[in-house]
């Protein structure tokens, strides 16, 4: 399975997952986390995926930590006026220079065979830029927001009545 | 665990590159100001708890259940539109 169709780039690595199998992929695609993510600090390096049959979900892949691999979705699949500050650190951090190559996308945590319980932490998203190859998992202050919204509840319901954790 | 006593308006250094001031006191509340090099990631230690414990609980992949978060998500987004 490849992270990509761009197979004419450099040298082709591999990372076999227990979820996924075999993934191969170049430098190229390799996505560096400026300050690991939460409770992951160690983790730098990662791709992001997308399988047929699984959108909108795409996939954060560790490479150094092959079991560890996050469920993402872009917040406006069902939450279309979410917005996510950059502060002015992150655009440097990034080295963000074209807004419209940045994707801003929340961890999804689907319990084991439990997905109707399926939350996203719209407190602390993951902040892609495409160009640098950079990410980071931010921290926003709009109090609204916290580490667990049940996805089901805010297309049912809207944000307002949300009463995730 | 070292302790220290400070006024409002004075500071104490970590290293050469970290210093908190204390800006104001009320009641019981203490408003501090933290400068730290952007490598150092300064949050109030409940939310960083709070982010870090969610992190585990949805990073251990090799269980997640695309297709069944897949299914319903989109069933919800079709019976809400």
């Amino acid at each position: 399975m490849r992270a990509s169709t761009m197979a004419t780039w450099g040298k082709v690595h591999q990372v076999v997952t227990p979820r996924f199998g075999r993934i191969e992929f170049t430098e190229e695609e390799i996505l560096t986390a400026t300050v690991g993510l939460f409770a992951f600090e160690d983790l730098k390096q990662f791709l992001l995926l997308s399988f047929p049959g699984m959108e909108p979900f795409e996939c954060l892949q560790s490479i150094e930590k092959p079991e560890v691999v996050f469920a993402l979705l872009d917040p406006r699949v069902f939450l279309p006026e979410y917005r996510a500050q950059i502060e002015q650190e992150v655009v440097n951090e990034l080295q963000i220079e074209n807004l419209e190559k940045v994707r801003q996308l929340v961890i999804v945590t689907i319990p084991s065979g439990k997905p109707d319980k399926m939350t996203a932490n719209l407190l602390a998203p993951i902040v892609i830029n495409l160009e640098s190859r950079k990410l980071k998992q931010v921290v926003l202050t709009a109090p609204e927001y916290h580490t667990r919204h049940s996805i089901l509840e805010i297309l049912e319901k809207g944000l307002k009545t949300d009463t995730g954790g | 665990m070292l302790i220290l006593t400070r006024k409002v308006g004075e500071s104490i250094a970590i290293g050469d590159e970290i210093t908190i001031k204390v800006l104001g006191i009320q009641g019981r509340q203490v408003r501090l100001g933290v400068v730290a090099p952007t490598y150092v990631p300064v949050h109030r230690e409940e939310i960083y708890k709070k982010i870090q414990e969610e992190n585990k609980r949805a990073g251990n992949g090799k269980e997640i259940d695309f297709e069944a978060a897949q299914r319903l998500l989109n069933k919800k987004k079709r019976s809400g539109e």
